[in-house]
């Protein structure tokens, strides 16, 4: 199949929308670089309450909410649907009941306005959003994935080639950081909340493991780490003795991220790649953007790390991905395209 | 006036166009509870078989609930999506009331009955009565022992919907309400988008119809987080 040409005769304008967690967002984008608008409707608010997203209340929120999203995102940009060339969406990975919602939407718009469609993957939406905020970028580079959902570590080759060098085999790091945020009685959403704690704190107070499994591996695991949080806690109060919060929040911060920084620059390094890309939501830790610059700049590694508005669930990510996806000849997904918990990157 | 009908309440979804001369033609999923993937497809092959282009269509029927929250959701979600670029109208079309005309003719009372789990049903009950529907008690997630009062004595009544595939629920509504009591045949109970054109042709026709903003799902019950979290409220009072 060829590519049809972009009806503008110039550029692709392309509507992606993602709803793959908790929030609803739509955007335009030009040439998978430029982002005309990227609207983000969150609900962490309602989950607040909860303790964490509930998936049916999520689903329900992403029904009422996506429809006006898409307006906004289409008026924001100055464009009506007649000037969308292809549309985008978060497919793969999520809350299934969740990307539903995106997918349903994303496939009735596409067969009526009769565009191509583009299912894209969560995390390469992630990754791909340096795109737009590094023009210049490309691959290939080595990209450290961390969220909620995922710590992965990447070797990209290309623009839709992705080699998996690590994964975490237990607790993602946003998983970590929420638990002990939990147990800090921090609340919700505890990664942020953790994050702004651990300001005020000591990093060297505690010493909490590193885990950097075999010699060789890109693996991480985070649930030991974790658990020493935890007997840390439980001794304190067992002994009765007073606990500095800050202190434990700065200390365990330190030890996640110091393992997540050293396996990104030694892939670099191994793979000779000369920068390194930042994606996910945890990425917006303040704690790993700083140390990660540090060994950065000690290494001679250019480092990439989107703005916060675009480390966090956002269409606009999805709309560079699925341009890339696009150009390599992905002409459309066919209208029995399906929406997976789980995928391969 | 061209409706186009979507029913993903159950496991099987359909897609139905009621055309001009108020003809109906429908066409039914073979995959069981597979509607994301096979929605948009159905809606193809129906337009395709009616030789009819989707810029035809001058409004949307869906049936809007009760049913499996996931299938509602897709049905409405695409029913909004194809409103919103078509620029057309959505009728929430009650799903209870819909797959209820099937059996107008029955001569006394027709009664969904949906397995909404967790010991109840999502039920409705009507009877036709010189063309009008008349509802004998409202839509709701009810215990099967409300059903059966409501229903005892009041004559004959057909069951219809996947509840009565279940055997408990069968057992239960033929032993209250004995040899009155009638249940419809496996491949004419589960509804289906023809009913959800007719009776969306009607709601379009009475100006009901809304826009794709408006467009509301009935899912006649919150999510179990929001009900332990009430209890836990009322619990603290």
């Amino acid at each position: 199949m060829k590519l049809r040409p972009p009806k503008n005769g110039k550029e692709y304008i392309c509507l992606a929308i993602e709803s793959s967690c908790d929030e609803t967002s739509a955007a335009v984008v030009v040439n998978g670089r430029k982002v005309l608008s990227n609207i983000i409707s969150s609900q962490i608010d309602i989950h607040k309450e909860y303790g964490g997203v509930v998936p049916e209340i999520a689903s329900r929120h992403h029904l009422n909410n996506i429809n006006p999203v898409i307006d906004e995102a289409l008026e924001e940009a100055g464009i009506g649907f007649k000037d969308i060339d292809f549309i985008g969406v978060t497919n793969r990975p999520g809350l299934i009941g969740a990307l539903l919602i995106g997918t349903a939407t994303a496939k009735a718009l596409a067969y009526a306005l009769d565009v191509p469609l583009i299912g894209v993957h969560h995390i390469r939406g992630h990754i791909c959003a340096n795109y737009i905020a590094y023009p210049e970028l490309e691959p290939p580079f080595t990209s450290l994935i961390v969220s909620g959902g995922h710590s992965t570590l990447a070797d990209v080759k290309g623009y839709n080639e992705y080699e998996i060098v690590g994964q975490t085999r237990d607790d993602a790091a946003g998983e970590a950081f929420d638990k002990v945020a939990r147990v800090l009685g921090l609340g919700y959403p505890g990664g942020p909340l953790l994050d702004k704690l651990a300001k005020e704190g000591d990093p060297e107070a505690i010493h909490f493991k590193r885990v950097y499994l075999e010699n060789d591996s890109y693996d991480f695991s985070f649930s030991g780490t974790k658990t020493g949080v935890l007997n840390y806690l439980n001794g304190k109060r067992q002994k009765k003795e007073p606990v500095n919060d800050a202190d434990v929040a700065a200390s365990f911060q330190a030890a996640v991220v110091e393992v997540l920084v050293n396996k990104s620059i030694r892939l670099a390094k191994e793979r000779g790649r000369d920068k390194i890309v930042l994606a996910g939501g945890v990425a917006a830790n303040s704690c790993l953007r700083k140390t990660m610059e540090e060994k950065c700049r000690e290494n001679g590694i250019k480092l990439c790390m989107p703005p916060l508005i675009l480390c966090t669930d956002n269409a606009a990510m999805i709309g560079a991905a699925a341009y890339y996806e696009f150009m390599e000849g992905n002409c459309g997904d066919g209208m029995d395209l399906d929406a997976y918990a789980t995928a391969a990157l | 006036m061209n409706i186009l009908a979507i029913e993903t309440t159950a496991a099987f979804a359909s897609a139905a166009i009621i055309d001009k001369d108020e003809f109906v033609h429908e066409v039914i999923s073979e995959g069981n509870f597979t509607h994301l993937q096979n929605l948009i497809p159905l809606v193809d092959q129906v337009l395709e078989e009616c030789d009819m282009k989707l810029s035809q269509i001058e409004g949307i029927a869906v049936s809007r609930g009760p049913g499996s929250f996931t299938g509602i959701r897709i049905g409405m979600s695409t029913a909004k999506a194809l409103a919103q670029a078509l620029n057309v109208k959505v009728a929430e079309v009650p799903t209870l009331k819909a797959m209820a005309l099937n059996f107008y003719n029955f001569g006394g009372i027709v009664c969904p009955i949906l397995d909404a789990r967790r010991n109840q049903v999502y039920s409705a009950a009507y009877t036709f009565e010189e063309d009008e529907q008349v509802e004998l008690y409202p839509e709701g997630a009810y215990f099967l022992d409300e059903v059966i009062e409501k229903l005892a004595g009041k004559g004959p009544v057909i069951f219809i919907g996947d509840g009565v595939s279940n055997d408990a629920i069968r057992n239960g509504l033929e032993g209250a309400i004995g040899r009155e009591a009638f249940f419809a045949a496996s491949d004419k109970r589960i509804q289906t988008a023809e009913m959800v054109a007719v009776l969306g042709l009607e709601i379009h026709k009475a100006g009901g119809a809304v826009s794709y903003v408006e467009a509301q799902p009935e899912y006649l019950r919150k999510s179990e987080a929001e009900r332990n979290l009430e209890l836990k409220k009322c619990g603290q009072k």
